[in-house]
């Protein structure tokens, strides 16, 4: 990216002249291309791009005809029986092990999200580092982008599961030992004034499993004959956990205070290390003294696990990160029954939470209200980066500095409270209707000035202008599909209306950007007009808003 | 000022309103009738932010050989070295043998130029509490206590009683702000943020360069001009709530950014040297803001920054004196600058926290706690002292209210009233805007004038 801003310069100086004649009618309408005939698809086009900016990072036209073909059920499906695509192997084969540094776990990030065949999973492993966020702003974590890799793969490897074992592995990942601190969290010596590290013992309850206050399971908090909300836990229930999770380090030491570094494998208990003290849990649940680590973790995790809190904590949280900001109390309540049981009497089924998230009416059938979701600019960046096939000449993706340039980057939030909260609702109308509104947290004059720049310099670099494009590993979108419509405005505003836009542009947007092309086309080379159209929807509204 | 308070309190009173938790159309009415020009003077509130919870208890090192000895004992492995701490002067006579932590060396001078204060035992709460209150049962707490969100958002909200959706910084924007005015009273380095939202004014976000620059669509390249006129038909036509909040916001950065970037041109070279840290760098560019508030025409101005990486659970050793040199020379330097510019008098700077932490370790580290240590700087600060009760550095303490989570002894209400009440609010402004400064009796601390 730094290489492409002095491009970009070059760039804005050559096209200073360009432009400028004077607007010509539009031309008559004419029929867009013929689809491939297909048998009776299950889904419109829009439908299935539809779904796919909920449950992937974006349509490509394959993904498109697949989607429409199979039916949002049967694509689901055949989503969760797919191979795991990790990230780690990608890594390893890319860079040589002592040269990696943390751009490369973000490059390996967007090969993987904007490529894998795995969508699905690779969507939710990603809303699911969202809820149980470990970050590179931490300085360990910074220098071991392998480690950093492992935890995603840890979460990619989890999605489709049950939440149970999803809980326990981010547990007991040494990158999340080390983020909250459970790693080398030891007993209470009165002698020295230490007590167990209450830090993953309150986050694991507050963010990663049941929240703050009790909860209905339609998400609306249960509140006390003063109207008060009641509280989940309290400090002792902290302590509690807190003991627990004494006694572990990283695997493979001789004893505690060995140095061995692993950054890959799940920590392990140093019994000596581990309090055997009797411990208060959530409901009154009691862990027996004199149990080992192992026994006093399994306890808890099913303590928090089995907390009715879970379903719709985490069923809305992941409706938020896919589908809407503001689910009814009934399609939370769905979700969170799905969670409590899967049809056949499991708890925490995740692909069971999935398919009510995503086969949901809600989800399925467009959303008028007007809110939907502000889509975070990662996941615009990536849908961009799927419908034209972005790639840079070396092989690589070109944007592993994303985080320098719009502030955001996967792993990479300032806290473990992630970039936005669930609960943050913009000030203005959305705050006055009662409505919360996550993304609107990260965005304001810088990170909006910088995301518009970013879909500039995108546009700009794309295949049709070849050589004029010196770096090797610059991202460039690939627009051979719509030079192949340049010529019929029509079809060509119809393609992207339905890649980008999914189908939801009005005529009077569609008048606009007619206007546009027709303006950019006048002299100058093709590419300009494209570049234009695609800079102007992408950073409109509509593309960022997801209905 | 008397105007402006007349207006207010008899719009408020014929709306039989209390406070300002009213209507929003009494907002309206305040705001129209007030206006920055009733400003002769400029003033600038700057809050450093410490996210993650400071252990700020270790800020200050009490170096009476018993009172140390007892700091050693409770602190551990964490104790600051006796010898290496940085003596202060105190005006209030009770602390007569107090160190400052030795990273903060840049703020020493400082303070003993008379340009810093510390406040001890700042904490959210509701009311004045004991200890003995407290295991009572007696008194109204803050809603989860020694968590970082909930705490975060009270320093920043001071009202813990309601949904986290305005900051004091932000409501006393409402009420100072002139609304016809394009920019912002409220400018943040670190983005979004609960302290300068207000029902009306929203923070205006800088990066340490100013406003950025738009590609594509910046009406000072002509050829760009076409996209920006297609792209204002876009938004013209765009529907939603979502969609047409995200339009308002792309323009508002679209006509404010230039604005901005036009006035910092116009300031003058600071010769003041920062240090080459992000927060020194943030800092040097409010200092910039400052030099040219006259011609942004903005009498009254606050700065959000924010500081991450203090929750030192582990390698506390290590982190915690980086943390605090990185703060002390980011802060010196802004206190120079202002110095520099001559307007030092004018600008109040001070920190704020999650919460202190625990007194004990867990090893290497600390916990969450909750009463914590604060520096205000600038020229109008009565300096050179500590303003408030230092705790008892010692467990099971009736300040301890066990593990070391200290019981403050001062309200971030005070500390707030104290702040806004030299920014220019009037006492009934000040209870308005800090509803729960009612329940103590000192309303404000005295550190400023």
């Amino acid at each position: 990216m730094r290489s492409q801003f002095f491009l970009c310069l070059f760039v804005l100086i050559s096209l200073a002249g360009c432009g400028g004649g004077e607007e010509s009618a539009s031309p008559a309408p004419t029929p867009g291309p013929t689809p491939t005939p297909q048998p009776s698809p299950e889904l419109t086009d829009e439908q299935a791009v539809r779904l796919l900016m909920q449950a992937s990072f974006g349509p490509t036209d394959a993904s498109v005809a697949q989607v429409a073909q199979s039916g949002a059920e049967q694509w689901l499906i055949e989503q969760f029986a797919l191979p795991v695509t990790e990230h780690l192997p990608l890594l390893d084969s890319t860079f040589p092990q002592d040269e990696i540094y943390s751009h490369h776990w973000v490059e390996t990030w967007w090969q993987r999200s904007v490529y894998a065949e795995d969508q699905l999973r690779q969507r939710v492993a990603f809303s699911l580092s969202q809820i149980f966020v470990v970050s590179t702003k931490d300085a360990r974590l910074l220098v071991d982008p392998r480690g950093v890799t492992s935890y995603y793969d840890t979460l990619l490897n989890h999605s489709f599961g049950n939440f149970r074992d999803l809980l326990e592995a981010v547990t007991l990942h040494p990158m999340m030992g080390m983020y909250l601190s459970m790693l080398g969290n030891e007993k209470p010596d009165e002698e020295r004034n230490i007590r167990p590290d209450e830090n993953f013992a309150r986050e694991v309850m507050q963010l990663f499993t049941i929240g703050l206050v009790e909860l209905n399971q339609d998400g609306s908090v249960v509140t006390d004959e003063q109207g008060q909300p009641v509280a989940t836990y309290d400090q002792d229930i902290i302590k509690g956990f807190a003991h627990v999770f004494t006694g572990w380090h990283f695997a493979g030491r001789a004893n505690w205070w060995d140095d061995n570094y692993d950054g890959l494998s799940p920590m392990q208990p140093y019994e000596a290390f581990h309090d055997r003290s009797e411990k208060h849990l959530l409901n009154g649940t009691i862990v027996p003294a004199r149990q080992n680590a192992r026994a006093d973790l399994a306890m808890a995790l099913d303590n928090l696990f089995n907390h009715p809190n879970v379903g719709p904590f985490i069923g809305k949280q992941l409706i938020q990160r896919l589908v809407t900001s503001n689910p009814s109390p009934d399609y939370i309540e769905r979700v969170a029954a799905a969670f409590n049981d899967n049809g056949n009497g499991v708890r925490g089924d995740m692909q069971a939470v999935i398919k009510a998230i995503l086969l949901d009416d809600e989800a399925r059938i467009l959303d008028t209200s007007g809110t939907g979701k502000l889509r975070d600019p990662l996941l615009r960046i990536a849908h961009v980066m799927r419908v034209f096939q972005s790639r840079a000449r070396d092989g690589g993706m070109g944007h592993e500095f994303v985080s320098l340039n719009i502030g955001m980057a996967p792993l990479d939030s300032p806290s473990v409270f992630n970039f936005y909260r669930p609960d943050y609702s913009a000030p203005g109308t959305i705050r006055e209707e009662g409505l919360v509104s996550p993304e609107f947290q990260i965005t304001n004059e810088i990170s909006i000035t910088r995301y518009v720049n970013y879909m500039f310099y995108m546009a700009w670099f794309n295949n049709l202008r070849g050589d004029e494009i010196i770096e090797n590993d610059a991202g460039i979108v690939n627009f051979d599909r719509l030079a192949a419509l340049s010529g019929n405005h029509d079809a060509l505003l119809d393609y992207l209306n339905l890649m980008l836009l999914d189908g939801q542009m009005n005529d009077t947007m569609r008048t606009i950007l007619m206007e546009a092309l027709d303006y950019w086309s006048q002299g100058d080379a093709d590419w300009v007009k494209l570049a234009n159209v695609v800079y102007l929807i992408t950073i409109s509204p509509q593309f960022a808003v997801q209905q | 000022m008397q105007r402006r308070d007349f207006l207010k309190r008899s719009l408020l009173s014929l709306g039989g309103a209390s406070s300002l938790w009213a209507t929003t159309s009494q907002f309206n009415l305040v705001n129209a009738a007030t206006s920055a020009q009733s400003f002769d003077d400029y003033k600038a509130l700057v809050c450093v932010f410490l996210l993650g919870g400071n252990d700020s208890l270790n800020m200050l090192i009490p170096t009476d050989p018993s009172a140390y000895q007892q700091y050693a004992a409770t602190r551990q492995n964490l104790a600051v070295a006796r010898e290496s701490a940085l003596p202060l002067s105190v005006a209030n006579t009770q602390y007569s043998a107090v160190g400052l932590h030795p990273s903060l060396a840049a703020l020493h001078t400082v303070y003993e130029q008379g340009y810093m204060a510390l406040i001890a035992n700042v904490g959210p709460m509701i009311e004045p509490v004991t200890k003995a209150d407290i295991l009572a049962g007696r008194v109204a707490l803050p809603p989860q206590l020694f968590s970082h969100s909930d705490q975060q958002n009270h320093w920043q909200t001071a009202y813990p009683q309601q949904a986290a959706l305005t900051g004091w910084a932000g409501r006393m924007a409402d009420m100072l702000s002139d609304t016809s005015h394009p920019l912002s009273m409220n400018l943040s380095m670190a983005g979004n943020n609960l302290w300068q939202t207000g029902n009306q004014v929203l923070p205006f976000a800088l990066s340490s360069n100013g406003a950025e620059v738009l590609e594509g669509i910046n009406p000072n390249e002509e050829w760009q001009r076409p996209n920006a006129s297609f792209l204002d038909r876009i938004h013209a036509n765009t529907e939603g709530l979502f969609a047409t909040q995200f339009a308002s916001m792309v323009d508002r950065t679209r006509s404010t950014g230039g604005l901005v970037n036009d006035a910092l041109a116009l300031g003058p070279e600071l010769s003041t040297v920062f240090p080459a840290t992000r927060f020194a760098e943030q800092m040097r560019l409010i200092a910039k803001m400052i030099s040219v508030q006259q011609h942004l025409d903005q009498p009254r101005q606050m700065y959000f920054v924010a500081l991450g990486g203090w929750d030192t659970h582990d390698n506390q050793l290590t982190d915690h004196p980086t943390l605090l040199a990185e703060l002390a020379e980011g802060m010196a330097a802004f206190f120079n600058a202002t110095t520099e510019l001559g307007v030092s008098e004018s600008v109040t700077a001070f920190t704020a926290s999650d919460f202190g932490r625990t007194l004990t370790s867990n090893g290497d580290g600390t916990d969450h706690g909750w009463g914590g240590n604060h520096i205000v700087m600038g020229g109008a600060v009565q300096g050179a002292d500590i303003y408030g009760q230092l705790p008892e550095m010692a467990l099971n303490s009736n300040d301890d209210l066990g593990d070391g989570r200290i019981i403050p002894t001062l309200a971030v209400d005070q500390y707030a009233a104290t702040l806004a009440g030299w920014f220019g609010l009037s006492d009934s402004e000040l209870t308005d805007i800090l509803p729960n400064l009612r329940n103590y009796d000192r309303h404000r601390l005295g550190f400023l004038t």
